[in-house]
This record gives structure tokens, C-alpha cells and sequence, in this order.
């Protein structure tokens, strides 16, 4: 279920996810090992998803006829 | 068409069929609209009749006072952007049409432009000035463009550089382009550009980019139409400018969301967040797996350090548990030997009891010996039979011979009798 959520976020949920991982490894001063196993695992997830996203795709080009 | 090769005099019918009037002018009318032309001449007689959708003027030749009607929607007098008066030069894009009812003929106009570098730029000044007082232009309304945009709307000439130079520079970040192509020179491109923008309003599009190269302001005259404007202004989604020019900016960059001077350069607005969002992945990446092993790392040392405290900890208390038995082993040692000692002092003491017991005994005994000898030895019957006698009268000893008187019978006793003798 977790797995699918993280798929379908977009770029700019997954990055704005990634830096709220990176704020709990920093800012949390009681940090707890399987909480930081588990986002670990979520950012890993989001990574691979973000540079599949990122790799170079290519632009789709359409024309519209005007509507008059 | 009527006359052929425009040049011929040879009248050639259209056909054979006789038609009405109002037939015969529909013909005519099909045909006029094909001799459409820029004309020049000066407005007079406006009739704007309120409340109705069209209206009338005239254009009047300055230099032979020829004079010709014109019949105007409002709808394109209002998109062209002009505000017509009396005596004002201007150039009409029209066709020439019969009204049926009267059979007159008028002027189909669908553009207005204002004539001279002087009239243009006195309009744009008091279109800028107008808009500006109504905030379209302020910063305020400028909206955020979206951080990564996928679905793009591009209205510029498909015949133009802009376009080229516009997707040669943009990324490949799959981008889905919707093109709309539209005349973006002079005032003709009015209203392809709005029906352009018109098209794209209700296209799923995360923002529009409007193009065009630089040129003159009259070549302008399109982007600075106050329809036009408005049409960006009130725009869905965020749109970017990318309009070349060299003094005055064009009114629809100043009200676009985000204004640039080159395709190249909106190229690289939409390029530039998906190229930082692989940078800010990387180092995402790198930052909390770095972290997650500091925590690692950390956590090891705390549970490595909680193994030996514990260790210690169970050390100190194996140490305290030897301590104690070993005290407690000393102590019943100690207990033990102190209750030897006890023991050994009550046995030398029931010994020195005993034998102070048994001492005093025999001392008694022989005390009693003694004293049963002593007894014996002082009793009358010994002292008897060592000689003594003992005088009695009657149950009385006589233990003086003051007590005896003449004649008194007296007993003698003796160790082995008794002598009966009378006092003398």
C-alpha cells in the first residue's frame, strides 16, 4: 500500500518528502533506529521513483488547431 | 469571381440561372469578401448606437475627401484596442459588403490600427497608464509558476526562429507540449493570439508560454492590445513571456506572471527546477543515508557501552556478592571459633566445676570424717572407755561436788557398767 502511495506522488511531493527525512535525521535529537530504518526504506523508495522520474524522457510535442 | 485575372474586362456570368435580388447579393457579398484591404483614411460621423452590438463610422480619404461607410462589430471594435475619434488616421482591415435592406455599400471592418510611431506609442502610454492604475501590473498578482511543470501550452508562429530556439534549448523532462500556432506581428495577430489563448484556457496545461522574436512597436501593436492583456491577466495558470523588444515593454509581459526576453531564456525557466530537483534527489540521497549510519553507528556504541556497563554493573555485583560471602564466611568463622572458645570454657568450666564440686565433697567428706571422728572421739562412751565416768542423780550429772550431799545414791557410769554408791 506504501509502496503504491510513493509511487504516485509526484516530484515535487517526493522531493518536499525527502527533505522532511533528511529534517528528521537533523533536527530529532532522540532518534529512534527503527523509525529511521523505516523512512530510510520510504526515502530509498522515493529516490529510485524520483531518478526513474528524472532520467531523460522525451518531450511529447502536440499541435492544437485554434477553436474558433 | 467576377472578373477574371483582375485585369480582364470580358464580363463572364456565373451562370445561367436567374436569381433573386437578395440571392444575387448573397453572390456578391461571397465575392466582396474576397477583395479584402488594409485601407487608411480618417474616422468621421461615429455612431456607436449604446446597447446595440455594432456600429458605424466613416473613413474619409484626407487628400480627395473620398468617403466610404463602415459597419463594425463591437465585440472586434473592442479587441482592436483603438478608441476612434473624429479626425483620427487610421488603418481599417475591411471588406467591402452590400446591406441587403437598402442595397448601400459599407466597409466590413474587422481591425482597427492606429497610424505613425507617435499614435501608437501616445496609445501604449495610456494603456500602460490605465491598466497600471487597475493593478494589473502589480507584483502582487504575479503567481508563483509551478515548480516542475509537465504539461506546457506554447502560442508562437510555427514559422518562426522562436519556436526552434525554444525546443532546442528545452530539456528532455518529458514535457508534454500543446502548440498553438498564431500570427504574433502586427495588429492581424490580435485575434489569432486570443483565440489562441482562448484555446489553451481550457487545455489541462500547468502553465502558458507566449513567444515571439523582437521588432519594431509597431509589429508589437498585438501584445500591447488591451484584450489581449486582459485575456493573460485573467489567465487559469501561470503564464511566461518570452517577447523580444527593444525600448518599451509590451503589456502583455508586463502582466504575464513571469517575463523573459528569448525562447532560450523560458526554456531554461522550465528546465532549471527539474535539473536542481536531480541535485536536490543526490543529495536527499546522500544525507540521510549518511545519517541513518551516524545513527547506526551511534546507536552500536550505545548498546556496545550498555553491554560492558552491564557487564561492569553484574561484575560489580558478583564482586559484592563475593565480598559478602567471604565476610559471611569470616564472620562464621569467626562465630565459629568464638563459639569453640565458649564451648571450651563451659567445658573447662563444668571440669573446674566438677572438679571444685568434687574437691568441696571430699573436703566435706573429710570435714564430716573429721568431725564423725571428732563426734566419736568426744562422745561420753569414748571418753568412758579411756577411763572417765560420768556421776549421775537420779536423770542429773553431777558436774560438781558442791551438788552432792551425804547419802545421795549416786550412779557411776562406767564404759561397761554402772556403779551404784552412796554420798559419804
Amino acid at each position: 500500500m506504501k509502496e503504491k502511495t510513493t509511487k504516485k506522488r509526484n516530484l515535487n511531493e517526493s522531493l518536499k518528502r525527502l527533505n522532511q527525512i533528511v529534517s528528521w535525521f537533523e533536527n530529532d535529537n532522540e532518534l529512534d533506529v527503527e523509525k529511521g530504518l523505516e523512512l530510510v526504506k520510504e526515502g530509498a523508495e522515493i529516490i529510485k521513483n524520483s531518478k526513474e522520474r528524472l532520467k531523460e524522457i522525451e518531450n511529447e510535442f502536440t499541435e492544437i488547431k485554434k477553436k474558433i | 469571381m467576377l472578373i477574371e485575372n483582375g485585369k480582364s474586362d470580358k464580363i463572364k456570368m456565373l451562370s445561367n440561372e436567374i436569381l433573386t435580388v437578395s440571392k444575387y447579393l448573397d453572390v456578391v457579398n461571397a465575392g466582396l469578401k474576397s477583395v479584402s484591404a488594409k485601407v487608411l483614411g480618417e474616422i468621421s460621423g461615429i455612431q456607436e448606437y449604446p446597447g446595440r452590438s455594432y456600429m458605424y463610422y466613416s473613413v474619409k480619404d484626407t487628400k480627395d475627401g473620398s468617403t466610404i461607410k463602415c459597419f463594425m462589430w463591437k465585440n472586434d471594435y473592442k479587441i482592436s484596442g483603438v478608441t476612434l475619434r473624429e479626425g483620427l488616421e487610421v488603418i481599417l482591415t475591411a471588406y467591402p459588403a452590400i446591406y441587403k435592406p437598402n442595397g448601400g455599400l459599407s466597409l466590413q471592418v474587422e481591425q482597427i490600427e492606429l497610424v505613425g510611431e507617435g499614435a501608437l506609442q501616445l496609445a501604449y502610454e495610456r494603456l500602460k497608464k490605465k491598466l497600471e492604475s487597475e493593478g494589473l501590473f502589480s507584483s502582487d498578482r504575479k503567481r508563483e509558476l509551478k515548480e516542475y511543470p509537465e504539461k506546457i501550452g506554447i502560442i508562437t508562429s510555427k514559422s518562426g526562429a522562436v519556436i526552434h530556439d525554444f525546443l532546442s534549448n528545452i530539456g528532455k523532462f518529458g514535457f508534454q507540449i500543446q502548440f498553438v500556432d498564431s500570427k504574433v506581428e502586427g495588429q492581424d495577430a490580435i485575434k489569432d493570439l486570443l483565440s489562441a489563448v482562448a484555446t489553451l484556457k481550457k487545455a489541462n496545461i500547468d502553465m502558458l508560454v507566449i513567444m515571439r522574436g523582437g521588432g519594431s512597436l509597431e509589429s508589437f501593436q498585438a501584445f500591447n492590445n488591451e484584450a489581449l492583456v486582459r485575456a493573460v491577466a485573467e489567465f487559469p495558470v501561470p503564464v511566461i513571456t518570452g517577447i523580444g523588444h527593444d525600448k518599451d515593454a509590451p503589456l502583455v509581459s508586463l502582466v504575464s506572471d513571469k517575463n523573459v526576453s528569448t525562447p532560450t531564456a523560458v526554456a531554461n525557466i522550465l528546465n532549471s527546477s527539474w535539473g536542481d530537483a536531480l541535485a536536490e534527489v543526490r543529495f536527499a540521497e546522500e544525507k540521510f543515508f549518511s545519517n541513518f549510519q551516524t545513527l547506526l553507528r551511534e546507536k552500536q556504541f550505545v548498546v556496545g557501552n550498555a553491554g560492558a556497563e552491564m557487564e561492569g554493573r553484574f561484575n560489580s555485583i558478583f564482586e559484592t556478592f563475593r565480598k559478602s560471602e567471604e565476610a559471611m564466611s569470616q564472620a562464621l568463622s569467626k562465630i565459629d571459633f568464638v563459639l569453640g572458645g565458649v564451648f571450651k570454657t563451659i567445658e573447662r568450666s563444668k571440669k573446674d566445676i566438677e572438679k571444685g564440686f568434687g574437691g568441696l565433697l571430699s573436703q566435706f567428706e573429710e570435714q564430716m570424717v573429721q568431725s564423725v571422728r571428732f563426734i566419736q572421739q568426744q562422745s561420753p562412751e569414748q571418753q568412758l572407755k579411756r577411763g572417765y565416768s560420768i556421776v549421775k542423780i537420779g536423770k542429773m550429772v553431777v558436774r560438781s561436788s558442791k551438788s552432792v550431799q551425804k547419802g545421795d545414791d549416786l550412779e557411776v557410769f562406767l564404759s561397761d557398767g554402772i556403779i551404784e554408791v552412796k554420798a559419804q
